[in-house]
C-alpha cells in the first residue's frame, strides 16, 4: 500500500486501556486560558514519569463554554482512577486556580462515567469564605482569590479511554521527518477526542520495553535509531536518515482511527516530502488489547 | 401527550384540598374512578365528580381549570409529572414537591412552593407571602428546585431558604430572604425593605434594591463574577428573557452580610 509514493507498512499500533477526563478552562481572553492550559498540561508526556498524559484537545469559542468566555478543552489520561484524581487535583490546583481570571468546568457529561473531585477539595483554599452554588444537577464552588473569584465545578467525570496509539514517520533526513510530523500534527489537532501528548505532538525518543540496565523499564528503540544502522540489526533501510513518532491518546477507538488517518495522509502530502515509509510501534500484539492496523485505517 | 382535564364546576363553599389530584395518583385510574375520588371540602368530603367536570385521558399531565383561592394543596408532595393550573393557584401550591412541574396561568395565594425540594413551579401572575418558605414547624424553607413568578410576590419570600432558586419578575414585599441559609433569589422588580435580615449564606440579585440596605450588610466593591454568566445560562433553560436580564449583573456591586450572622451571604446589585 502506498500513499503519494510513501509505503505504508502492514503493521499496527498497539494501545492500552486508560482512564481519562476532559476539563474546560476559561479565562478573560484566549491568552490567559492558554497560559492556564499550557501550565496544566505541562510535564505530562508519558505516564512513565509524569503521572499522566495530558494535552490541549481544542480551543473553545465563547459560545461553547459555560461562562461565555474563550476557553480551552484539555484531556488528561492516566492508568487508574486513583492517579487521575491526584493529577486533576494537583494540576488544577497549581496551574488553573493560580492563573488570573481563570475558571474551570467539567468537560464530560455525568453519564460519561464516574465522578471525581474537580473543585470539591480545592474549595478549601477559600478558608471558609468559599460559596457553593448548585444549579440544576451541577454544583459549583466560588473561591475568593486576589483578582476576584475562582469559579470551579465540583466534579468532573472519568471515562474509559485508550492510550498509546501511534505511527512512525521514516524519512530521508531530519528536516523531512520534522516537516512531515508538523503537517500531521496540524491535521490531527482538528480531530476531537484526542491529544498528542509529546512536545509539539511529536516524540523522537521512541522506546522499547526493557533495558540492559536493570533499573530501567524502557530504553531507546535501537532498531529505529539511524546512527546504529551499522551496529545492530536495524529496522531501517539505508535511505532512512531520521524517524519521528506521533503518539495518540484518545477517548475511543474511532477518534484514534481518525487521528491516525488524517495524520498519515497529511505527513505524506506534497512533493519532495522526503517521507519514505510509515510504520507503527507494537509489542507483537500480546500486551495491548487495542490494535490500530495502518492499512485498514487508511483503506 | 395525554392530558386529564378537571374543570371546577362551581366555586367551593369551603377550603378545598386538591392535593390528591396528582399525575402519578390518577395515572392508572379510569375517569369514572377519578370522579368517585373523595376530596376534603370544608369540614366534609365531596367526590371529584360533584366538584369538577372530568374529561380527557389519565396517564399524562393534569390540567386544573377554574381554580379559586379557596383551593389549596395543589401538587403537595408531588414526586413527578406535570400539573397545569388556570384561574388561581390556591394556597400552598407545590408545597414540599420533590420533582415534576407545576405551571400556573394566574396568581397564587400564600405559601407558594413551601418547603419545595425539587422540580419547577412556574407562575404567570403574582404570588402571596412566604414564597419558598418553611412549612410550619420546619427549620428550613425550600431545599431545592426552582420557582419562577412573573409578577409580584408578597412578604417574606425565600424565608429560611436552604437551597434552590427563586426568580421574581416583578416586585417583592418586605423581609425577602429573611434568615436565608443558602440558595439564590433574583428579583427583577423593586425589592421591599429589610432584605436579607439574618441571612447566613446565599445570594440575592436585586435589579432594583430598596433605597437603603440593612446596616448589617457591608459593601465589597464592583466585580465581574463568573458565577453570573453561568447562572444566567442555567436560568436560560427556564426562561431566556430572565437570562438576558441577568446581563445587567455582568458587573455587580457586591454587599456581604448579614454581618450579625457570619456575613457569608451576599447581595448583588447591577452596576449601570
Amino acid at each position: 500500500m502506498k500513499i503519494n509514493g510513501v509505503a505504508i507498512e502492514d503493521t499496527f499500533a498497539e494501545a492500552f486501556p486508560m482512564k481519562a477526563t476532559r476539563i474546560l478552562i476559561t479565562a478573560r481572553n484566549e491568552t490567559w486560558a492558554e497560559h492556564a492550559a499550557r501550565a496544566m498540561t505541562g510535564f505530562a508526556t508519558s505516564v512513565i514519569a509524569c503521572g499522566c498524559e495530558a494535552g490541549i484537545e481544542r480551543r473553545l469559542r465563547p459560545g461553547e463554554t459555560p461562562d461565555g468566555r474563550p476557553g480551552i478543552a484539555v484531556l488528561l489520561f492516566t492508568m487508574s482512577n486513583k492517579e487521575l484524581i491526584k493529577q486533576v487535583q494537583n494540576r488544577v490546583g497549581q496551574c488553573v486556580l493560580t492563573a488570573p481570571t481563570s475558571a474551570c468546568f467539567a468537560g464530560l457529561d455525568a453519564d460519561a462515567g464516574t465522578p471525581i473531585a474537580l473543585g470539591k477539595n480545592l474549595r478549601y483554599f477559600g478558608d471558609g469564605h468559599q460559596i457553593a452554588k448548585k444549579l440544576g444537577t451541577r454544583r459549583f464552588w466560588r473561591v475568593p482569590v486576589m483578582d476576584g473569584e475562582f469559579l470551579c465545578e465540583e466534579t468532573t467525570y472519568v471515562t474509559k479511554a485508550i492510550g498509546g496509539g501511534n505511527f512512525l514517520i521514516l524519512a530521508r533526513d531530519q528536516d523531512a521527518a520534522l516537516a512531515a510530523s508538523e503537517r500531521a500534527i496540524a491535521a490531527m489537532q482538528k480531530v476531537p477526542g484526542v491529544i498528542m501528548p509529546f512536545p509539539g505532538g511529536v516524540v523522537r525518543s521512541g522506546s522499547k520495553v526493557g533495558s540492559k540496565y536493570k533499573a530501567l523499564p524502557a530504553s531507546t528503540n535501537h532498531l529505529y535509531c539511524p546512527t546504529l544502522k551499522g551496529a545492530v540489526a536495524s529496522a531501517l533501510s539505508d535511505d532512512v536518515g531520521a524517524v519521528l513518532e506521533i503518539v495518540i491518546d484518545g477517548l475511543d477507538e474511532a477518534s484514534i482511527d481518525e487521528a491516525t488517518r488524517v495524520g498519515i495522509r497529511a505527513a505524506c502530502r506534497g512533493r519532495n516530502h522526503g517521507v519514505l515509509r510509515i510504520s507503527a510501534g507494537n509489542y507483537g500484539g500480546s500486551l495491548g488489547p487495542f490494535h490500530f492496523k495502518l492499512r485498514k485505517i487508511l483503506r | 401527550m395525554t392530558r386529564l382535564e378537571l374543570t371546577l364546576s362551581a366555586a367551593p363553599a369551603g377550603a378545598l384540598d386538591l392535593s390528591p389530584l396528582q399525575p402519578a395518583a390518577l395515572a392508572a385510574l379510569s375517569l369514572e374512578r377519578i370522579r368517585r375520588l373523595k376530596l376534603h371540602h370544608g369540614t366534609r368530603t365531596a367526590s371529584v365528580g360533584d366538584l369538577f367536570a372530568v374529561n380527557g385521558e389519565p396517564g399524562g399531565a393534569i390540567a386544573l381549570r377554574g381554580i379559586t383561592p379557596a383551593c389549596f394543596g395543589i401538587g403537595r408532595g408531588m414526586a413527578g409529572g406535570r400539573i397545569e393550573v388556570s384561574g388561581h393557584g390556591g394556597q400552598e401550591l407545590g408545597r414540599e414537591m420533590s420533582a415534576g412541574e407545576i405551571h400556573l396561568r394566574g396568581s397564587a395565594g400564600d405559601g407558594l412552593a413551601l418547603g419545595l425540594r425539587g422540580g419547577l413551579v412556574r407562575v404567570k401572575g403574582n404570588a402571596g407571602a412566604r414564597v419558598g418558605g418553611a412549612v410550619p414547624g420546619a427549620v428550613h424553607g425550600m431545599k431545592g428546585g426552582t420557582v419562577i413568578v412573573d409578577g409580584d410576590i408578597g412578604e417574606r419570600g425565600g424565608e429560611r431558604l436552604r437551597r434552590g432558586l427563586i426568580i421574581v419578575g416583578g416586585d417583592c414585599g418586605p423581609y425577602l430572604a429573611d434568615r436565608m441559609v443558602a440558595g439564590t433569589i433574583a428579583v427583577f422588580g423593586a425589592a421591599g425593605n429589610n432584605v436579607g435580615l439574618g441571612m447566613r449564606r446565599g445570594t440575592l440579585l436585586l435589579a432594583h434594591p430598596p433605597e437603603v440596605l440593612p446596616t448589617t450588610f457591608n459593601p465589597c466593591g464592583n466585580f465581574e463574577l463568573m458565577f453570573v454568566p453561568v447562572f444566567a445560562r442555567h436560568v436560560g433553560e427556564f426562561d431566556r428573557n430572565y437570562a438576558r436580564k441577568l446581563a445587567a449583573f455582568a458587573t455587580a456591586q457586591r454587599w456581604c452580610g448579614d454581618m450579625a450572622h457570619g456575613g457569608k451571604g451576599e447581595i448583588l446589585l447591577p452596576v449601570s
